[in-house]
């Protein structure tokens, strides 16, 4: 009889023990192939954390070298204020850069203004400002004293504006200072659309689809010597809100007061805009795990354009990134730890249950002996069994951990999904009717954009490597375990055997 | 022979096989307790998270309120209430979880080594390009003319704080205090300057300087008051500080207390600008400065408004709730899986011995007899098995503990340095843009509010855990088991077996 | 040339006592050898030495002149000798079908072989656990019938049977040694058995001796 017979024999036969057998090697499989399904999981909710905590890095003019400045003169003669001259970062150049950096997630060109708004061309009356500063000064100007001096600065009364190339993907929205609550965001390719605070809505009875009407500050045309003020018109799209608290002097300072557009509207109106709309002040870059910003911007920095004479600079915002580096680390090799001592456990159990699983067959290793069936053969029939139902076992771990891992997939919160529901729920019936479809797709992308652009998400699964990994290493672990209590085995005599059993 | 005597006699002489079971309970109780322990300091560690993105709650005087600010043609005055200690008290009060609180206020004052003598130099550190000619000026000024109001110019920053360890300076890391002890508002004529001041000026702990008003507060007719007071302790600055003028800077902070104030200075307010409170755990926060918004003062045309910046703390909230979810599977993962593999050993162990319990049987012992033999046995091995895990599980925990902290220390080191400025090769900077926890400083990167240690140990409950659940696991495993056995007439039994 | 011998052979457990004493005998084919002797002697252990399930302490265990450790003693135990245990030693995951034929790839002998030891056709397919003590000791002795090898060594093949069963197997081993010329050696405590052999040898204090018919 061969040892293929006998291991079949054996193996369809006693059945109920082989069945405990094949059930334990398969939770230790299972358990094995979970533990380091959710271990990538975890890996994955710790690149969330830094993704959520989000960070850039910055491409700013190169303010420092002093033969980009120049000093014009006004149209009276006079000196006017010195300004810089040198190159601006572009559009071109954040693409250019995207192309020779591996592992961006996006970019986001953005300028400083300022502003006065209107809401009627008739009485021209600026907006109110939401009152955010805290000090004195600007007590004074919401006060009745300021109203009726005429030495006002209209600093003072004015809004920041911030153009951008896509509102979405402005830091202060990927960071979280902003959100938007009512409307969509806007891009680059748009004129006279503006995104306002809630605040400022509110306080001025303006609502998404009213038109408000921007014009220069004084001061800006003085200096351009322009005297005529042209109103652009422009329709609020998108409404903001503050989270967190900032302290500011002067309400004109205030987030609250910002109002978010494009170089193109600005461009119809104002003498402050630049000669080509594609140049602005700074580029933001973002990465798909934050943990990178700092090597990109090592390496942007070599880049021919920057360093100490060049057209450019770097710098780079990811504080919290490195101050939650250490809990997050700990975090890992806790976890890892702790999967190291699963699968230690775990070749421990399967050793022991698979050496005395051999070794009671002591008798029948006997009577084979007796028989004249030789070692090897007899070993042959023991790792054929083992073989046998290791595969069985590790094949069914392989359901059972999916299962495992579908069920912890469905037990985590997904950003995702989460956010998508948020910010269709808030867009109310009135509106979503009367955007047209371009503006509606729009507004499902770009809200998609917003939200989901970050997190990448978690999926617990079973990776094929893991898989061949299991079985090659628990086939090895049994058959080793089975050689050895085997070798133990043949090292009696079979006299021996048999006379412990009569 | 009782059940006694054939359960000591079955452990004694089958060795082996004992030996092989207490290791496995052994095993399996081990990994249940570092598992435990793990998820603990796994826990900890997403805390750490939190604390390091620190956060805090601010109350402050309603300053945006309009109404409240007395405007004349020189400027303005807030004539709305400012924050007290009585105030903090009473919102302190109304919540639970909380780390510590500060109040503080600033002002500036002159310091000396004796009454009278020349001022004590500081860094000089602002990033305005006549900011040192103002300071050696001034200090000119002073020396013709000591009624000379240039004296703002070389006076220090008095950060007065009613408990400095809860300052926001000390608790979002941009100072650290390195030698000596922080200061409470009890105390008088104390102070904590910066080791870089008291090096400059070879004072030390334990030394007295002697503050005073500068000329600016004084009135005309009015004399300078000076006041000893012990400097008890020296701060660090991590990072530098981001200001014009030197007066200004942090470095040249001086940190004590309004009592100390109030025995030299013409301002006797008792109030402070702010107060910061702090969470043992940030993701309370949120629900703090509700509960205080909802208090009497801080109505809407109240005195005083809460506001809180915890958006890092929100944005992270679910990531680390994913976190702890998998992990949560993972250890209820390991544990079930324990209880499996143990409960299918003792049942079969019980059923290979069908041979020994007919004989039994036929002798006349009673199945209970039987049952209590093996019922003690399991309990022997498995007693002793979970008393050595706890050594055992105590050891992976020193070494998981271990492997961390040495990992922190380097970590730790790294942060620390301050960062390559621009005068390397490259411009390569980093900006703290927007930072509420440390505005006058930049470069900064230590971690903020004191972290809650790691530690990975035995919890005393995990272990009273293990003990009641392996011995109910196993009496119930061997029960079971033993049930078919006992059904079987003892005829059958033995003629199962030869 | 003897088919099996024993040659000076000694043996002891633990190195003290000895067991069997310088021992030398010799056995041929077409014969029928019985050991007797009182219990615990070491009758056990000179069939095992005989089969090669041991070794000898000093000596040598010769088949067809060739010291059986150079012939391999697996080789030996599957070539040259079989056994019949007295606690029959079956395998209890296969039938008796199966039993029989673990030493030998012919299963056609094996069914009337068994038959012909009075196992019905069902028997012959059961778990061998479930058939009787005498059942089972048939299947014993079909397997080391089946295993086609010149010598058959015995322990107590009646130990556990009738009187009945008894004379059947002993007519069985007999026909085995007269029909295919076999060496059979049994050791038994039943003198009708050995009255049946062609020599019987009696073990005593570790010495062999013949004993006259």
């Amino acid at each position: 009889m061969s040892s293929f017979r006998r291991a079949f024999l054996y193996v369809t036969r006693k059945r109920t023990k082989n069945i405990i057998l094949l059930f334990i090697i398969f939770i230790v499989a299972t358990l094995a192939l979970s533990a380091i399904a959710l271990r990538s999981a975890v890996e994955t909710a710790q690149l969330n954390v830094r993704q959520a905590l989000g960070g850039y890095f910055a491409v700013s003019p190169n303010t420092e070298d002093s033969s980009k400045w120049e000093t014009p003169l006004n149209a009276d003669g006079t000196s006017g204020e010195r300004r810089f001259i040198g190159e601006m970062p572009s559009t071109a150049l954040a693409e250019s850069i995207s192309s020779q950096i591996d592992g961006l997630s996006g970019f986001s060109l953005s300028s400083s203004y300022r502003a006065r708004i209107c809401k009627d061309l008739n009485d021209k009356e600026d907006l109110s400002l939401v009152p955010c500063g805290n000090g004195y000064v600007d007590a004074r100007m919401q006060s009745d004293i300021y109203q009726s001096s005429v030495e006002a600065n209209d600093y003072y009364i004015s809004f920041g504006l911030q153009t951008c190339t896509n509102s979405s993907l402005d830091y202060n929205f990927v960071g979280k200072a902003l959100s938007l609550i009512e409307g969509r965001h806007i891009d680059a390719s748009e004129t006279g659309v503006a995104i306002i605070s809630e605040e400022l809505a509110e306080r001025n009875g303006l609502t998404i689809g009213d038109t408000i009407y921007l014009r220069d500050l004084d001061s800006s045309l003085k200096t351009s010597g322009k005297t005529e003020v042209e109103y652009a018109p422009v329709s609020i799209v998108g409404l903001f809100e503050l989270h967190g608290t900032y302290e500011n002097e002067f309400s004109c300072d205030g987030i609250e007061n910002m109002i978010f557009t494009t170089q193109n509207t600005l461009k119809s109106y104002s003498v402050d805009s630049p000669n080509d709309s594609d140049s602005y002040e700074n580029l933001y870059f973002y990465a798909e795990d934050p943990v990178e910003l700092e090597s990109m911007a090592e390496t942007l920095s070599t880049f021919p354009q920057f360093g100490r004479d060049g057209d450019f600079t770097v710098s780079i915002n990811n504080r919290s990134i490195l101050l939650v580096e250490g809990p997050l680390t700990n975090i890992n090799q806790l976890i890892t730890i702790l999967i190291l001592l699963v699968l230690i456990v775990g070749v421990i159990i399967l050793w022991l249950v698979l050496s005395s699983q051999i070794k009671s067959r002591i008798h029948e290793t006997g009577i084979f002996l007796s028989i004249g069936i030789g070692k090897a053969n007899i070993l042959l029939q023991y790792i054929i069994e083992i073989t046998v139902i290791t595969l069985i076992a590790c094949t069914i771990a392989v359901f059972s951990s999916n299962i495992i891992s579908k069920t912890a997939g469905n037990l985590l919160l997904q950003d995702t999904i989460a956010s998508v529901t948020e910010e269709q729920d808030v867009l109310s019936p009135a509106i979503s009717q009367s955007l047209d479809d371009s503006e509606e797709q729009n507004t499902q992308n770009s809200n998609n954009t917003a939200s989901t652009s970050l997190l990448t998400e978690i999926s617990v699964s079973i990776q094929a490597s893991d898989v061949l990994l299991l079985f090659i290493a628990v086939l090895l672990l049994a058959w080793l375990a089975v050689f050895i209590a085997s070798i133990s085995l043949f090292r009696l005599k079979p006299r021996e055997i048999l006379s412990k059993m009569s | 022979m009782s059940s006694f005597r054939r359960a000591f006699l079955y452990l004694k002489r089958k060795r082996i096989k004992t030996i092989i079971l207490f290791f496995l309970i052994l095993v399996l109780a081990t990994l249940s307790l570092s598992a435990l322990a793990l998820k603990d300091a796994i826990e900890t560690a997403q805390l750490n998270v939190r604390q390091v993105l620190g956060g805090y709650f601010t109350v402050e005087a309603n300053m945006t309120d309009s109404d409240k600010w007395l405007i004349n043609e020189y400027g303005g005055k807030y004539t709305g209430e400012m924050p007290t200690v009585d105030l903090a008290e009473s919102v302190a009060e109304n919540l639970d979880g909380l780390l510590g609180y500060n109040l503080y206020d600033t002002f500036k004052t002159r310091v000396s080594k004796e009454p009278g003598s020349y001022d004590l130099p500081f860094i000089i550190c602002g990033s305005n390009q006549f900011d040192a000619e103002f300071v050696s000026d001034a200090r000119s000024s002073v020396g013709s003319d000591p009624d000379s109001t240039d004296d703002y110019n070389i006076s220090f920053g008095a950060h007065l704080c009613t408990d400095s360890a809860f300052d926001y300076y000390f608790m979002s890391g941009g100072l650290t205090l390195v030698e000596g002890r922080h200061i409470k508002m009890e105390e008088t004529g104390v102070a904590i300057i910066g080791e870089e001041v008291a090096k400059l000026n070879g004072l030390k702990v334990g030394d007295t300087v002697y503050l005073r008003d500068p000329n600016l507060y004084l009135d005309s007719d009015e004399e300078p008051v000076y006041a000893p007071v012990t400097i008890v302790g020296l701060f660090k600055v991590n990072g530098r500080s981001n200001c014009e003028f030197s007066t200004d800077a942090v470095e040249n902070n001086i940190f004590t207390t309004q009592n100390t104030l109030q025995t030299y200075s013409v301002y006797k307010t008792g109030s402070y600008t702010k107060i910061h409170f702090y969470a043992e755990d940030p993701d309370e926060l949120e629900e703090m400065a509700e509960t205080v918004s909802a208090l009497p003062q801080f109505k809407d045309d109240g005195d005083f408004i809460v506001s809180l910046d915890n958006k890092e703390i929100l944005a992270v909230k679910k990531p680390l709730e994913n976190i702890h979810r998998l992990v949560m599977l993972l250890i209820v993962l390991i544990l079930m899986i324990g209880a499996v593999i143990l409960w299918l050993i003792l049942s079969s162990r019980i059923k290979e011995r069908i041979r020994e319990a007919g004989i039994l049987l036929s002798i006349g012992k009673g199945k209970g007899d039987i049952l209590l033999q093996y019922i003690l046995e399991i309990t022997a091995v498995t007693l002793v098995a979970c008393a050595v895990s706890i050594f055992s599980g105590g050891v992976i925990a020193k070494t998981a503990a271990n492997t961390m902290l040495e990992d922190t220390i380097t970590n730790v080191l790294e942060e620390q340095q301050p960062p390559q400025t621009s005068s390397s090769q490259s411009i390569f900077t980093y900006v703290i843009p927007d930072d509420l926890q440390n505005p006058d400083i930049v470069g900064n990167t230590a971690s903020t509010q004191p972290l809650t240690e790691i530690s990975v140990s035995i919890q005393a409950s995990d272990v009273l855990l293990l003990f009641i659940a392996a011995l109910l696991l196993a009496w119930l495993a061997v029960f079971i088991a033993s049930i078919p056995l006992f059904r079987l007439k003892p005829r059958e039994i033995l003629s199962k077996m030869s | 040339m003897s088919l099996m011998e024993l040659s000076s052979v000694s043996y002891s457990y633990d190195g003290k006592k000895m067991v069997l004493t310088d021992i030398s005998a010799a056995f041929e084919e077409r014969k029928m050898y019985a050991i007797v002797g009182p219990s615990g002697c070491g009758k056990t252990t000179l069939l095992s030495l005989l089969g090669g399930l041991d070794t000898p302490s000093s000596g040598s265990v010769l088949f067809n002149g060739t010291d059986i450790k150079k012939i391999g003693l697996s080789a030996h135990r599957r070539d040259n000798v079989s056994f019949i245990f007295q606690n029959y030693n079956l395998i209890d995951y296969m039938t008796p079908l199966e039993n029989a034929s673990l030493s030998s790839a012919a299963k056609e002998s094996a069914l009337p072989m068994l038959t012909r030891l009075g196992l019905t056709q069902s028997e012959v397919k059961r778990n061998v656990l479930k058939l009787s003590g005498g059942q089972q000791q048939r299947v014993a002795i079909a397997r080391a019938l089946l295993a086609g090898t010149k010598v058959i060594l015995a322990d107590e093949p009646t130990g556990n049977v009738d009187d009945a069963m008894s004379e059947e197997i002993a007519g069985l081993l007999k026909e085995s040694v007269q029909e295919t010329g076999k060496c059979v050696i049994v050791v038994t405590h039943s003198t009708d058995l050995a009255a049946k052999a062609d020599t019987v040898f009696l073990l005593r204090n570790g010495i062999l001796q013949k004993q006259n018919m």
